[in-house]
């Protein structure tokens, strides 16, 4: 049965494909191309970092944030 | 600017996806063989969250729309170049090696099947150092017996692996017998999606960022 995220790709497809596992796809598969086009502030890719902060692990965004951005550890 | 969707061997007969990204008419360059789909914006970026993952789940659909008709090497998204005298210079650099990838993968699909997590409680369950050790070696094997099995679904094909996740590449129209065969393992905790572009096994993966800069 398809979840509220899942999303049926077609009379021909067999299964429903998540919501998050296309995001996944298309953020981390393919041919990769950025070129010198500013879509971005602060030095962050708001398209990609965007999407990565919503859909990917925190790990994954942190990797894309400028260190300025990025949390102080937790005080113990 | 141009957003590239994909790229796929020429075919005069193939339908253009009816739109691409943010409802933008999707057009298609030909090198020889080669042709490379892409729309074109006057300003790319910003928006909310929930826009811009409109934006992907647009691109994805531009893509599927080829990729239901024929192999397909996607871009990531978002690729963008900034005119179409940059693509054509990286069509004319790359198009022979990208259309030996979309000849050796055509009527090929990808299939991905996502391994459970390691379970990671047992090991920190553990009170000493040799309970520590043995937990892990116990958890490591789990995760090597359930890869061979998982690859037993589809024998004498290609796999590829990355972090956990596991690639099949199947002839195209075999994916419900793929399917079958994962859950036929009994393993509830297999997540199975595609059939997705072979993205994983292309070989030809330059770097343009790089070429731009020259």
């Amino acid at each position: 049965m398809a979840t509220p995220h899942s999303i049926r790709l077609g009379a021909d497809d067999e299964q429903d494909i998540s919501l998050v596992e296309i995001l996944d796809n298309v953020l981390n598969s393919g041919v990769v191309v950025q070129g010198s086009i500013v879509i971005s502030l602060a030095g962050v890719d708001l398209v990609y970092v965007g999407l990565s902060l919503v859909l990917t692990s925190v790990e994954t965004a942190m990797k894309h944030l400028p260190p300025e951005l990025k949390p102080l550890a937790p005080r113990t | 600017m141009l957003l590239l969707y994909c790229m796929a061997e020429a075919d005069a007969q193939a339908e253009l996806p009816p739109r691409g990204v943010r409802g933008a008419a999707v057009e298609a360059v030909t090198r020889g063989d080669l042709a490379c789909y892409f729309s074109r914006y006057d300003q790319f970026g910003g928006g909310s969250a929930e826009e811009l993952k409109r934006d992907a789940l647009d691109f994805h659909w531009a893509i599927h729309h080829v990729f239901q008709q024929r192999a397909v090497i996607p871009f990531r998204f978002p690729a963008m170049l900034a005119e179409i005298s940059t693509l054509e210079a990286f069509l004319d650099r790359h198009a022979p090696a990208y259309l030996a990838d979309l000849q050796r993968l055509r009527d090929l699909v990808q299939m991905e099947v996502r391994l459970p997590p390691p379970v990671a409680e047992a090991v920190a369950a553990t009170t000493s150092g040799t309970a520590y050790m043995k937990a892990k070696f116990d958890a490591a094997q789990k995760v090597v017996e359930l890869e061979n099995r998982v690859k037993s679904a589809a024998p004498g094909r290609e796999w590829r692996q990355r972090a956990g996740r596991f690639f099949a590449l199947i002839p195209r129209g075999e994916e419900a017998q793929f399917r079958e065969k994962i859950a036929a393992l009994g393993e509830a905790s297999l997540r199975v999606s595609g059939p997705w572009p072979p993205s994983e096994f292309v070989n030809c993966y330059p770097d343009v960022s790089l070429e731009q800069k020259q």
